[in-house]
């Protein structure tokens, strides 16, 4: 996972985080349990599934963006899958 | 400010495409489409009508910055049609001020959520996404329908558009 975050004309700050860190079973786990406790029903074999499907995504598609989020000062965060 | 190379450089990551590829597709060099997106110089008025049609918006657009139009919803037949894990489902957040939100996830992993019973609007704690009904929106997309899906208006003038390409 690549994270990109800019402030207006400063220089990006790129973190490379790998994403088996967190896409595994222990996160998994983690996921499960935070989303549970906001009310969201989601076991822990649900979420390991969601993990499954989206390393097998990524794998897919290396230039997934997840997210992009623009501000109107022009700072920017990019989360690359 | 929006400026040019601002929005090529949107467009061109919406494409998912590297700045590299872009150049290629171009015939120029890849320091040249850096510098267009840092506003350092401007792409040549010849390459305009290429490089507006690959990032899939007008030349007017391009240079204007006016809001590139939407692909339509189209009912794509059932021999045409893309399998769910190719499809991807794109939320774009404007907020009146300025800030911007694009989001992009495969269709699958939110048919997969959905079956599981996970509600969107509890993730969301956006005000103009809490009423749309997504497993509609997913059904819509299994008969078929594919393009601008969903816009919404909120009166502050933040506009969310979902669409599914």
């Amino acid at each position: 996972m690549k994270i990109v975050v800019q402030e207006n004309g400063e220089k990006p700050i790129k973190m490379l985080i790998p994403t088996w860190l967190f896409a595994n079973r222990v996160g998994a786990n983690l996921v499960a349990k935070k989303l549970q406790e906001q009310g969201i029903h989601l076991d822990k074999k649900q979420a390991l599934a969601l993990v499954k499907y989206l390393n097998a995504y990524r794998k897919k598609h290396k230039d997934w963006v997840l997210v992009d989020v623009q501000s109107a000062d022009g700072s920017c965060v990019t989360i690359k899958v | 400010m929006n400026t040019i190379g601002k929005r090529i450089a949107n467009l061109r990551k919406e494409k998912q495409l590297k700045q590299d590829d872009l150049a290629q597709m171009l015939g120029v060099s890849p320091q040249a489409v850096s510098k267009w997106e840092n506003d350092q110089t401007c792409p040549d008025i010849t390459l305009l009508p290429d490089l507006a049609k690959i990032l899939g918006v007008t030349v007017d657009e391009l240079l204007s910055g006016k809001q590139a139009v939407q692909p339509a919803v189209t009912l794509v037949p059932e021999e045409k049609r893309k399998s769910l894990d190719e499809l991807m489902f794109r939320i774009v957040v404007d907020s009146s001020d300025g800030d911007k939100v694009r989001v992009n996830l495969p269709l699958k992993l939110l048919q997969i959520a959905m079956e599981m019973g996970v509600e969107m609007p509890q993730v969301s704690s956006n005000d103009a996404l809490k009423n749309i009904n997504w497993s509609q929106i997913l059904q819509l997309v299994e008969q078929g329908a594919i393009g601008n899906l969903v816009e919404v208006e909120s009166s502050d003038g933040d506009t969310v558009r979902i669409f599914v390409e």
